[in-house]
């Protein structure tokens, strides 16, 4: 890193931009993880010295005391702020940042007991204490520590007034806004820097589980509803979107590319696609902005930090409730649908550096041979496994086994039942303490094909009413096939009535569940519809 | 990726450079992207946004597992749009960006094939046999693509199945699988796993082009033995073997990251752990008199670690930055 930096300089110095010879004052370029390092073990520390605060002087975290103890935590942050000033010996910085998120730790506390956890200008307080240390306190983690607290708490201060999604979306424009104007800005760097990695790193946090709490309001939220909390969401949409613009915008001028000429619009009309389709999926939308900044000022781990808040937020989305899977798998698809022909059409347009194969219409070379063959062999596997499953349910024998009750939560789960069989019991007290996993139970069928426990033996002879069922124990449960019935997402209500599980048994005991069937042996739903 | 911006804007700010210069110092240099850079950027960045939607979408729709639709006709669509993809993957150069997004998306695909027919037929599998089944089949195209996505996902998928497996028949072997042999066996598998790639990517088949499994392998191995290291202290009676497990691990990975292949990634996370567990055993020591005063000696015990052992990795990055020769140019224009 030195010798670029110093041919760097050189560089500059032949072209006669530079004032003095090579500065002392060196850039830190140390690699993210080693402040990891320091950041985490001053959280440890950190707590260590509120014990020790707390052993020595634990009047101060009794009830009545609570201003008290916010004003030591005030104090503490104030020497912390004397350390970083004067000195920067590392030891001494890192001493600084343990007794200031110490004192952190107490102002909290002290702020927390004051108002209740519940109210939520207590948030906003903290949020607006942590907002100012950002900017006060001289230390690169400190200002990184804080901007993302501040950001956290103003988060939570929001939610609790019943206002979602406004918190992300004004991190998202901050965030941008710092990066675009960072050369603008370049007196403040040592400020806005470390405070646009915290926003970053929040916006990867509210990515992955806070960013649509609002489908959680209509629960949770009880007091009146205001125009912010109606519109928030929308409005914190349209912020993200102004952002993106507005970044798309600055690359484009940047790059001298003109918003009439061909690569202008074409920018310009393809981000207000995405935008579209993404509206409701703002998590994207800010992934992808950290990504697009990192790459626009050459930052790696900004870059990295958008892949992951882009893999936390599909992975989030996945759970989330506000829509039906089939609606969320619609989205989806036409993004990748219009991703794929935006990369179709750019392919078509530069034949500068070809994709394709130039081998074209060469045989296929060898390494994609094995890929190749392995689809095949995939392809081979399933359909002989449909093939036998199939042959299976228009074959086998069908069996009816009671259900024992089931638990009423599992059926919450929305999109399958956990089933247990009454006779699972039965079996389990005849296996007795012997260890199986995997075994053989012979059932007599009534004229309804209910199935009776009748014997372990796998070599007893069966008459023409007995049957052999292949039973596994897994987890120290005893289970036939499945324990899981699935069906479409919010149609639980129809299962809640079911009395017996319907399976298709072969000769050799081989089971499939095919279907649930009420008391009166009604069928309630099949897996093949 | 370079740091040139980093460098003039720093300059600018201590005042070694005047600010009517910046601009005419950073097109000079070349600092940021330049027409050609971005357009790669953008096609890259759609192509994996793109298969990365696709590839959720298609999940996600047979997760929703429609009911008017039947199962012979979502076999087939499942099947048709593997085929596609594959066909469309033969005609990509290999170890291309594009040829690895489209592997991507066939062995997403291949799970959710998987995945639809334990759903349709319910059979009852056991749920680490997908896991296991899948990473199998995805085998053959992590070799022949060299990627580290493609790894990345079988490290996962073949983790993911051990823990089913183990959650599956720990019942079964009583004492022998308690929950930390467990961390053990996380430990043991994933500290193989990183021997087999470093064993692979520095034999002559080159399997991979960068260092990030290797590095999350032992990652995550460093962490099963931090734990099992932790735990051992506070509980020894339980777990004899935690703390020199612990040390022989730390001591080797350390001694070949520090002297045969240097890796500050790792030996950060090495030098992290020693923190902890150091950490952990003053207050093991303290123990019976843990009061005020063995509160603060930790706590500057932890700032004093932790502050030496960042100048130390500083040093050591500059120090290897230095002794590297100038390659990073050169790699920018083959990559």
């Amino acid at each position: 890193m030195r010798n670029s930096g110093n041919e760097l300089w050189l560089e500059l110095q032949r072209n006669n931009l530079t004032r003095t010879d090579y500065p002392e004052n060196e850039l830190d370029l140390s690699p993210w993880y080693i402040k990891t390092m320091q950041g985490f073990a001053g959280w440890i520390a950190a707590l260590f010295l509120l014990a020790f605060v707390g052993t020595i002087i634990g009047s101060l975290f009794i009830y009545d005391n609570q201003v008290l103890l916010a004003l030591c935590g005030f104090i503490c942050c104030t020497a912390a702020y004397f350390i970083f000033r004067n000195d920067k010996t590392p030891f001494l910085e890192q001493l600084g940042l343990a007794i200031s998120l110490c004192g952190q730790f107490m102002v909290a506390w002290g702020i927390f007991t004051v108002f209740s956890i519940s109210d939520s200008s207590a948030f906003l307080i903290l949020a607006l204490f942590q907002g100012a240390l950002a900017l006060i306190m001289p230390n690169f983690l400190h200002r990184v520590f804080s901007s993302w607290f501040a950001m956290v708490a103003l988060f939570w201060g929001l939610n609790q007034q019943g206002i979602f999604g406004l918190d992300s979306a004004l991190a998202a424009a901050l965030f941008t806004l710092i990066w675009i104007r960072e050369k603008h800005w370049y007196k403040y760097r040592s400020h806005l820097l470390p405070i646009s990695f915290g926003l970053a790193i929040s916006l990867l946090q509210f990515s992955g589980h806070f960013l649509f709490q609002h489908e959680f309001s209509h629960y949770l939220f009880r007091a009146e509803v205001g125009f912010l909390q109606q519109y928030s969401p929308l409005i914190g949409s349209l912020i993200l979107a102004g952002t993106c613009l507005y970044l798309v915008f600055a690359i484009l001028s940047e790059q001298n590319i003109k918003l009439a000429s061909p690569s202008g619009s074409i920018a310009v009309i393809a981000t207000l696609m995405l935008l579209g389709l993404s509206f409701n999926i703002a998590g994207v939308s800010s992934a992808l902005l950290i990504l697009l900044v990192g790459f626009f000022r050459q930052r790696l781990i900004l870059m990295a930090l958008g892949i992951l808040a882009l893999i936390s937020f599909i992975s989030w989305y996945y759970y989330s409730l506000s829509e039906t899977l089939l609606v969320k798998s619609i989205y989806l698809l036409s993004i990748g649908a219009v991703c794929l022909t935006i990369v179709g059409t750019l392919h078509y347009f530069s034949k500068a550096q070809p994709t394709l194969d130039p081998a074209n219409s060469a045989p296929v070379n060898g390494k994609k041979w094995i890929s190749l063959a392995t689809i095949l062999i995939v392809l081979a596997a399933i359909n002989i496994n449909i093939y036998q499953k199939e042959s299976l349910i228009r074959e086998g024998q069908s069996v009816l086994l009671e259900l024992a009750p089931v638990d009423p939560r599992s059926l919450m789960q929305g999109d399958y039942m956990r089933l247990r069989y009454r006779m699972s019991q039965t079996i389990q007290y005849a296996i007795g303490d012997k260890e199986s996993v995997d075994g053989f139970a012979i059932v007599q069928l009534d004229q309804h094909s209910v199935a009776q426990f009748i014997t372990l033996n796998p070599d007893a002879e069966l008459s023409p009413q007995q049957h052999k069922l292949h039973y596994r124990i897994r987890d120290g449960v005893l289970k036939f096939a499945t324990n899981a019935f699935f069906f479409q997402e919010g149609s639980a209500k129809i299962y809640e009535k079911a009395k017996y599980g319907e399976f298709k048994v072969s000769g050799n005991g081989e089971m499939l569940l095919v279907g649930l069937r009420d008391k009166q042996y009604v069928l309630l739903g099949t897996n093949r519809p | 990726m370079n740091s040139k911006r980093q460098h003039i804007l720093h300059w600018a700010e201590q005042g070694y450079i005047s600010p009517d210069d910046v601009d005419t110092a950073l097109s000079l240099s070349r600092a940021n992207p330049d027409n050609q850079q971005w357009f790669q950027f953008i096609k890259n960045l759609f192509l994996w946004l793109g298969v990365i939607s696709l590839a959720a979408g298609t999940l996600f729709f047979f997760a929703f597992n429609w009911d008017e639709m039947s199962n012979l006709v979502k076999f087939a669509l499942m099947q048709t749009s593997l085929v596609v993809s594959t066909l469309i993957y033969t005609k990509l150069k290999p170890f291309t960006l594009p040829s690895t997004a489209i592997a991507f998306l066939m062995v997403m695909l291949i799970g959710a094939l998987l995945a639809l027919s334990g759903q349709i037929y319910q059979t009852g599998a056991d749920p680490w046999q997908l896991f296991a089944f899948w990473a199998l089949f995805m085998t053959p195209i992590a070799v022949t693509n060299r990627a580290s996505t493609l790894w990345l996902l079988w490290v996962l998928l073949i983790n993911l199945s051990c823990y089913l497996y183990y959650y599956d028949f720990r019942g079964v072997f009583g004492i022998l699988l308690h929950y930390d042999n467990l961390v053990g066996l996380f430990l043991l598998f994933n500290t193989l796993l990183a021997i087999a790639f470093e064993v692979l990517q520095q034999g002559k088949t080159r399997c991979l082009d960068n260092r990030l499994v290797v590095q999350t392998c032992l990652l995550a191995s460093g962490i099963a033995a931090t734990w099992l290291a932790i735990w051992a202290i506070f509980d020894e009676a339980e777990l004899q073997w935690g703390l020199p497990c612990y040390l022989v691990w730390i001591l080797c990975t350390y001694l070949y990251y520090r002297y045969r292949l240097f890796d500050l990634f790792i030996i950060s996370g090495c030098v992290t752990s020693a923190i902890v567990i150091a950490s952990s055993l003053l207050i093991y020591i303290f123990n019976d008199a843990l009061e005020s005063d063995a509160f603060l000696i930790i706590a500057i015990f932890i700032i004093g670690l932790s502050s030496s052992a960042g100048i130390w990795l500083k040093k050591l990055s500059k120090e290897h930055a230095a002794d590297q020769p100038i390659t990073s140019d050169k790699e920018h224009q083959d990559a």
